[in-house]
């Protein structure tokens, strides 16, 4: 018995149908339907220049060294040291969750809560995907 | 009379005991003679009615009194004298005293721009780099051995850091080794060492100061830190006799007497270098003979009461040596860097003698306007050293053989950032007092980054200078404004106020209050999306007349730039497209009170009209207040105040003030995001699209244009995710322009994005935003393969509640195998 093509179609073009319906979420990749020739920039992250080597964003070892000195001095409730690591590293890479994480613990330290409020709220901005970071930020800006 | 009977209070207090008893001594006989003068005045008063035979040894008598009055009083006018010119002298050693002893100089605050911090990633141009490296006076060399040193081979470079102590931080010397591509710093070595940090910082660089009243400039330096030959030199040449006299050399007076009467003209001073520093450091440079008598007592004063090292070394720090622009160069510390750009250590024999020719006339010898006459002076110098023995035959040959060795014109101004170091002195003037500023010796650590600074200039001059010639008349008069500050920090890099950039002038990014036009309106829409307006960027509005009625009964009637009406279009279309009618249409329907408190939560401080006409741009603000304002919108709706400077240090190098981010934020993030993807279409395809003319494809920006009425004002500020930037062209006489936004700021703004490194912004991805296809002309929901569909961001549950028919653009099978296979 030979198969009906369009009964084989049709399933698929129901499929299609539903896929086709409106939808969130990153990677988008089409800006204006009729105008593929003018779409901007794609994700979080995009460069001005490609990049090339071995660096990559989020994997920075400069930031990642300052927030490693940051949080010793955290350790050592040297608050203010621990913000002014922190701040060069926003410098550098004002998209690094863990840097606010290091603010918003500094500022609490300092007994400066509203402060520690609205870094928690800066960073948050920069949550695209769960981690401790992203956890004690959403924490803190609930709590407050 | 008070200031007198204050200078004679402070003297009397002042006196030491011999002084009181020569005092005393001269006062005494002085009150004897008056005395005796009454007694005997008295006393001869009843000889007048003695007979007349006695007239003759009266008329002798008479003339012995008269002699003995006369005698009387000459004594007494040469006491008097006396006692003045010693209240005089005891005057002066006050002065001497006073001024040596305490703070001898003001010493402005310098100004320092941000030290270039180097790791793997870091948005930089080889040349910016190379060009920041000869700022901070390093030099090229084929082996790079001890700091100060580099090499530069293409985009690779081996530098030789020098260490520097920042307020609290210090950074070490360290040997690195990098490669730069793509605008960015794609690799970094560290040489030599074990640990090897991920980011390395080079010095930041003298970018000014904050002078007082008379500009003078100085950096202090002791007599051990000079140059032996320096101090042997300027003695051998100024005062050979130095070491011999006790301030003055009446020889030396003599001598140049008599070289004068033979030349018939002054061609010869003999002044030691005591009665030099007297004249520079306490009086004033007249030629008058009190001056000249003061300036030599002064001198014999100093000299009595200082030692001969201690002279020497406040002349050389007080001696005036040139002049950069309004600034005068004080001391040899600073001339040394005024025209060699090296420390005063570092000079050789024909540099040092250059510097002590210049002693004698620094404006007849500037070696860069009279560079023949300067040759001949150092040379003249040279042959002194020779002759005194203080150089070789071999080393004075060499030394004339060489050229001067100041550096090139064209590097001697790169420290001379007027507009910035304007913004720098009004914010420390909210914590310091101006004198604090100008005497104080305090160091300023500011943000501005030295390549965002250049390219900012460069960008505003080269532009301002094309349209002045592609226009005639008043357009010759242009003038323009930049500002360019930090995303995520607020720190304001870069300023320029003026097309001539180093004009010190007015400063339009500071004080041009001007109608910002349509740049307000990323506020009216953020007012209208925010939580509680009720809209999404694909709400419809119409764009059709408008007529609002004023208290006053005037009516106010709005028109688009192209002068038509486009009928019903949507939130996003209306940004994209600035239109007038449907902003205004909009902004009444919010509500003026809500736009206002918008306009404040994204950081104006300034007085906001709430007029209709505020919706589409009747608020003045500086380029500055729009930079700050932008910025709110580019980080999110987190406003960081912005700050030019980091620290204040004092002259011992103690911390002072620490300025550190306060962010503020009353905005909802989602509603700025859904403004930023609009002003991400504004630069695509609305109004600003004339950015891709030269910016990458792959650069996201997010902009907006702005024209006042009449097209006074050419606005554009715009943001990547890493730099806000608002550029400004007009007329200082607020005078009409051929210009709209996107014809004068935009081409400025274009040109600063083409040379700065930046990183592009993506598309908004905030907590609680979800995009949605929706159809381009009636906003209702869609789908990716409809025709006419879009795709928009939508903040919570505020989206079009209504479904669009869909006509397929493809085949919808092709168009799922396309997506997957």
């Amino acid at each position: 018995m030979v198969l009906n093509p369009v009964i084989i179609l049709l399933p698929l073009v129901l499929l299609v149908g539903c896929q086709s319906m409106p939808q969130g979420g990153s990677g988008v990749e089409v800006f204006e339907a009729d105008d593929a020739g003018q779409q901007p920039a794609r994700a979080r992250g995009a460069e001005a220049m490609p990049v090339t080597d071995d660096w990559q964003r989020g994997n920075n070892s400069a930031v990642t060294g300052l927030a490693d000195a940051a949080e010793q001095h955290l350790l050592e409730q040297q608050w203010w040291s621990a913000v002014d690591l922190a701040e060069r590293g926003i410098r550098i890479e004002p998209e690094e969750p863990r840097l606010y994480v290091i603010l918003v613990k500094a500022y609490q330290g300092l007994g400066k809560p509203l402060l520690a409020q609205q870094f928690a709220r800066q960073g948050i901005r920069f949550c695209s995907a769960q981690s401790d970071s992203c956890g004690f930020l959403r924490h803190n800006l609930t709590d407050n | 009379m008070r200031n007198l009977w204050a200078t004679y209070k402070t003297v009397l207090a002042s006196l030491s005991w011999p002084q009181w008893w020569v005092l005393l001594a001269l006062i005494r006989p002085s009150l004897y003679t008056s005395l005796m003068k009454k007694s005997s005045a008295k006393k001869s008063s009843p000889t007048k009615k003695k007979p007349a035979k006695r007239n003759n040894s009266k008329r002798k008598a008479a003339t012995a009194r008269s002699q003995r009055s006369l005698l009387s009083w000459f004594g007494s006018a040469v006491l008097i004298i006396l006692v003045g010119v010693l209240i005089w002298v005891v005057y002066l050693d006050v002065q001497v005293r006073s001024k040596f002893d305490g703070r001898k100089w003001q010493l402005p605050a310098q100004v320092y721009s941000r030290p270039l911090a180097l790791y793997r990633g870091a948005g930089l141009r080889p040349e910016d780099l190379q060009r920041q490296l000869q700022v901070l006076n390093f030099n090229p060399v084929d082996n790079v051995e001890s700091p100060g040193q580099y090499r530069r081979r293409g985009d690779q470079f081996d530098i030789f850091t020098r260490g520097f102590a920042m307020a609290d931080e210090v950074e070490v010397s360290r040997r690195v080794r990098l490669r730069i591509s793509h605008q960015r710093v794609a690799r970094l070595q560290i040489i030599g060492t074990e640990s090897s940090p991920a980011i390395v910082r080079l010095a930041p660089a003298r970018i000014g100061g904050i002078y007082p009243r008379l500009q003078q400039d100085r950096e202090l330096v002791q007599l051990s830190e000079i140059p032996p030959l320096l101090g042997e030199a300027l003695i051998a040449v100024e005062d050979h006799r130095f070491i011999d006299h006790h301030g003055v050399s009446l020889r030396d007076i003599a001598r140049a007497a008599v070289s004068n009467i033979r030349a018939g003209r002054v061609v010869q001073g003999g002044s030691t270098l005591t009665q030099q520093l007297v004249k520079n450091f306490y009086l004033d440079s007249g030629r008058r003979w009190s001056r000249k008598l003061t300036e030599a007592v002064m001198a014999l004063l100093l000299e009595w009461h200082y030692s001969k090292a201690e002279i020497l070394e406040t002349y050389i720090n007080e001696v005036y040596l040139g002049q950069s622009g309004p600034r005068q160069i004080h001391g040899f510390a600073l001339a040394s860097k005024h025209y060699f750009q090296k420390p005063l250590h570092q000079l050789k024999t024909h540099q040092i003698a250059l510097l002590v020719g210049l002693v004698k006339g620094a404006s007849y010898y500037n070696p860069w306007r009279h560079p023949e006459r300067a040759r001949d002076r150092r040379d003249l110098v040279i042959g002194v050293l020779e002759k005194q023995g203080l150089i070789g035959a071999g080393e004075a040959q060499a030394s004339k053989a060489a050229p001067l060795g100041v550096v090139d014109q064209s590097r001697r101004r790169l420290h001379d950032f007027p507009a910035f170091i304007d913004l720098v002195k009004r914010q420390l003037l909210q914590e310091y007092s101006a004198d604090q500023l100008s005497s104080d010796g305090l160091s300023i650590y500011s943000n501005l980054s030295l390549p965002a600074q250049w390219a900012a200039e460069e960008a505003l001059a080269g532009q301002l200078d094309s349209l002045a010639q592609r226009h005639q008349g008043t357009m010759q008069q242009v003038q323009g404004a930049v500002v360019v500050a930090s995303v995520a920090t607020g720190e304001v890099e870069a300023v320029v106020g003026d097309r001539n950039v180093s004009f010190a002038g007015f400063n339009r990014a500071l004080d041009a209050r001007r109608s910002i036009g349509s740049l307000i309106k990323p506020a009216v829409y953020l007012a209208a999306l925010n939580q509680g307006g009720g809209y999404h960027l694909a709400s419809m509005v119409a764009d059709d007349p408008v007529t609002v009625q004023g208290p006053d009964g005037s009516l106010w009637r709005p028109q688009n730039f192209d002068r038509r009406s486009h009928g019903e279009v949507q939130l996003y279309d209306a940004l994209l497209n600035s239109y007038n009618l449907a902003t205004a249409r909009l902004g009444m329907t919010v509500g003026l009170d809500r736009v206002e408190a918008t306009i404040r939560d994204l950081g104006v401080t300034a007085h906001i009209p709430q007029v209709p006409s505020l919706l589409l741009g009747a608020l003045e603000l500086s380029p500055i207040e729009v930079t700050a304002m932008y910025q709110g919108l580019a980080n999110g709706g987190v406003v960081m105040p912005l700050r030019s400077i980091r620290s204040v240090v004092d002259a011992q190098g103690q911390l002072l003030s620490r300025y550190r981010m306060t962010p503020q934020s009353d905005l909802d993030p989602a509603s700025v995001g859904l403004v930023q993807f609009a002003l991400q279409g504004v630069a695509r395809e609305g109004t600003g699209r004339g950015l891709y003319q030269s910016l990458p494809g792959s650069l996201g920006v997010a902009a907006k244009t702005g024209t006042s009425n009449d097209q006074r004002d050419s606005w554009f500020a715009g943001f990547t995710a890493e730099h806000v930037a608002v550029s400004w062209v007009g007329l200082d006489d607020n005078g009409e322009t051929p210009l709209s936004g996107a014809t004068g700021a935009l081409p400025v703004w274009r040109a600063l994005f083409s040379q700065l490194p930046t990183r592009g912004l993506a598309l908004p991805e905030e907590q609680g935003i979800e995009y949605r296809w929706v159809d381009a002309e009636n906003g209702g929901i869609s789908g990716e393969n409809c025709r006419n569909s879009r795709l928009l961001p939508f903040a919570g549950d505020r989206y079009p509640d209504y479904q669009s028919p869909c006509q397929w653009r493809q085949n919808p099978l092709l168009h799922w195998m396309q997506k997957w296979f």
